[in-house]
């Protein structure tokens, strides 16, 4: 055995250095680091930056209307915060109880006139009404600041309430602590939005890029075997190495490739997340939570537990389960370029070996883009996760999402490496046979045969 | 024995691609592989490379099992295989690195070679940028490199021009000075005459003559005579029971059955006062030798 693979690190190197100097490898790549690249920062960077914006941008919005004047009518509150708050945004208060004969006349000076409110705050059994009159032209007094000013008069009138009530003004933050809400079934995970969307989100782009890089360097190994065959380079290489190391070789190296690619492709947008952290979202994990970061401060607070699952012993067992589910395609991606003696004949050959990486793909996208991550103990994904096809794409997300335990996980990686072991075994056993195989395409399921038949044969 | 192949056998279904091939070179030189298209050439070879399981026979080098990943046996196929776009200089590295040779010591082979073949321009060169001829000195260099004892040419001067085919002739040479075992396989003829003194002639998978190339001419006799004259001879030739062969520009071309039969046409040639130019009584050549063999073989099969 050790004989036939004998020369499998020559394959390697060779593989994998063409592999990697090519054009269309290196522009590949370098658009991919760019695009993870791009979505990490606009995730760390970007989105913040645009909250904190328009955070900026509405309170400018707001503190337009200096040297405005409100007119405001109190019922019976007292109005030194009401005032205050009024102050605060740059208007000069003139406090008066005004007559209702005078009204009509009023709202026509206020409605054509320049840089002038009327507030009216009414209170009736212990409830209270606010209501602002502002001229109509917006670019005057726009509508947003005067939502504005009726969440501070709002505040002002709770905040007057209990001073009057015996808080001590500094508390009056303290009193006030930010509560978000929520309802979910007893049981069940924290179900918020967040949550949800990144029960979605995290399983859909992993199993595409897993998809992209085993599917894809599989099928670079086929093309490479069938090129190989059809130039009749394979001729010179059996001269020197046995069909075994040929395939070896090419498949550990195709492997490898792939899996620095995958690894550069998230180390680079993770290392520029990092460094962007203390002006980004990641930033806002340790920070101190002001009422201006509090928008960017939860949905951090939201991420902290998918990130804590990014542990060693995770990405170690992801690891296992990529080069596993890179060996069972690419060993069957092999075999098929096998088959073929003409490299036009590969489109053709691989038309069953493409059907079940699509169904792989399908099988652990399509449950993750229609189930929330209360449904991670759905039928459709417990079976994606055991399948073979479908496991080495839907593996890696249920361990991240922490969706998995840890002997589902053994049990899983296992079945996957049963597999595995069973492709390496019909690989051995036919693939001498094929590759010096020359007419028409060999039918796949006749591979099936050919191993039974094949018997040692004295060379 | 250096190489000793004994009773090979290859089924392909029920067709028998090759059935009982037997020979063996005992001493350095060009033995030469014949036959028609399919007649069973390639998959000798590639058995004898250990390329294909055979159904049967054997093949030792000095005595063991010759395993061309451990044996030093040296390849040039006939259907030619270069990586289009990848540099000469890239896989003739790594051609050179399969067969054990690193460092340094690859480093002078691939400069000697490619220097010798008049190729080391073309070393940063890619494959598709390289005319076929070329491609195919690449190719002898990489089937050369690691010096190997056996060495097996499958059609080497196909599609080279006549420069390019003194070169690989003259390579050849030096590799028989050297003391190498070459099988080589051809359709040219001349070539094979030039460099050959054992044939096998395949047909069908048979083996349909083998042997010392002199020898088997020696044995058929000179009975090709071929006359160059001024005068109508063929009705002289008819008289004397001449077969005619064939008729060109440069001559006629006549079969006999005994050589006392020219002699006797010369004399009526002479006796009618015509003088013949040339007047060539000559053992068949191996062109007519295959044809009759591998060409007519189906009638006496």
């Amino acid at each position: 055995m050790l004989k036939d693979i004998k020369g499998w690190r020559d394959v390697f190197s060779f593989t994998a250095i063409q592999t990697v100097t090519s054009k269309s490898f290196i522009i590949s790549g370098a658009l991919l680091v760019a695009l993870f690249t791009a979505f990490a920062l606009s995730f760390n960077l970007i989105i913040p930056g645009y909250i904190r914006d328009q955070q900026a941008k509405e309170g400018a919005d707001l503190k337009v209307q200096q040297g405005y004047t409100a007119y405001v009518s109190y019922d019976g509150t007292n109005n030194k915060l009401i005032d205050k708050a009024i102050e605060s945004t740059g208007g000069t208060v003139r406090s008066s109880l005004l007559s209702s004969t005078d009204e009509d006349t009023r709202m026509q000076q206020i409605r054509t006139g320049t840089d002038t409110l009327e507030i009216v705050i009414e209170e009736e059994k212990g409830d209270y009404t606010v209501t602002v009159y502002r001229p109509e032209d917006e670019s005057v007094i726009s509508k947003k600041f005067v939502d504005h000013l009726n969440d501070l008069i709002r505040d002002a009138i709770k905040d007057t309430l209990l001073v009057d009530n015996g808080v001590a003004p500094e508390n009056l933050n303290k009193v006030k602590p930010a509560v978000w809400t929520y309802q979910t079934i007893a049981g069940d995970k924290t179900n918020s939005e967040i949550t949800q969307m990144l029960g979605m989100v995290v399983p859909m782009v992993v199993t595409l890029v897993l998809f992209m890089f085993i599917f894809l360097f599989a099928t670079f190994v086929a093309q490479s075997i069938a090129q190989e065959k059809s130039s009749r380079v394979m001729e010179l290489l059996l001269t020197s190495v046995r069909p075994l190391a040929v395939i070896i070789g090419k498949v550990l190296a195709m492997g490898t490739v792939a899996l620095v690619e995958m690894v550069v492709m998230f180390a680079i947008p993770a290392l520029a997340a990092g460094l962007t952290a203390p002006v980004g979202i990641l930033g806002e994990l340790n920070g101190t939570v002001t009422p201006e970061t509090a928008e960017i401060a939860a949905i951090a607070a939201e991420i902290q537990p998918m990130l804590d699952t990014i542990t060693p012993l995770n990405i170690l067992a992801t690891v296992v389960i990529f080069i596993l589910g890179f060996l069972f395609y690419a060993l069957l991606a092999g075999l098929v370029g096998a088959t073929v003696s003409r490299i036009e004949d590969l489109q053709q050959a691989m038309l069953p070996f493409s059907c079940s990486g699509l169904v792989g793909m399908y099988l652990a996208y399509i449950p993750a883009a229609f189930t929330s991550i209360s449904d991670g103990a759905d039928k459709i994904t417990k079976f994606a996760r055991l399948f073979p096809l479908s496991s080495p794409f839907a593996l890696p997300s249920g361990i991240f999402l922490g969706q998995m335990s840890a002997v589902n996980i053994i049990v899983a990686i296992l079945v996957l490496a049963v597999c595995v072991i069973g492709m390496a075994f019909l690989t051995s056993k036919v693939y001498e046979y094929l590759i010096l195989h020359t007419g028409d395409r060999v039918k796949f399921m006749s591979l099936f045969g050919i191993a039974k038949n094949n018997k040692a044969e004295a060379r | 024995m250096p190489l000793e192949v004994t009773n090979l056998i290859k089924r392909y279904g029920d067709k028998l691609a090759v059935n009982g091939l037997t020979f063996s070179l005992t001493k350095p030189g060009v033995m030469a592989l014949l036959g028609t298209n399919g007649a069973g050439k390639t998959t000798s070879i590639r058995i004898i490379l250990g390329m294909l399981s055979k159904d049967g026979g054997s093949v030792l080098w000095n005595g063991t099992p010759l395993k061309a990943t451990e044996s030093p046996v040296g390849y040039l196929a006939e259907e030619r295989g270069l990586y289009p776009k990848y540099k000469v200089i890239d896989q003739i590295k790594y051609f050179a690195k399969l067969k054990g040779l690193r460092g340094d010591k690859a480093k002078a082979r691939i400069d000697y070679w490619f220097d010798r073949l008049e190729i080391a321009e073309y070393l940063t060169k890619t494959a598709s940028q390289l005319s076929k001829g070329n491609q195919q000195k690449v190719q002898l260099a990489a089937a050369l490199i690691s010096e190997p004892e056996l060495l097996i040419l499958d059609e080497p001067l196909s599609g080279l021009d006549p420069v390019n085919s003194d070169l690989f002739k003259s390579v050849i040479r030096e590799e028989i000075d050297k003391g190498k075992f070459i099988i080589m396989s051809s359709h040219q003829m001349a070539t094979v005459e030039e460099f050959c003194e054992d044939i096998i002639i395949m047909h069908r998978g048979e083996t349909v003559l083998q042997g010392n190339l002199n020898i088997i001419k020696k044995s058929r006799g000179r009975v090709n005579l071929s006359i160059k004259s001024d005068g109508d001879i063929k009705p002289i030739a008819a008289e004397c029971g001449l077969q005619l062969v064939s008729e060109t520009p440069n001559g006629i071309d006549f079969k006999i059955q005994r050589e006392k039969q020219a002699a006797e046409f010369l004399h009526q040639l002479v006796d009618r006062g015509i003088t013949p130019v040339r007047f060539d009584l000559r053992e068949p050549s191996l062109h007519e030798i295959f044809v009759e063999k591998a060409g007519h073989a189906d009638e006496s099969l």
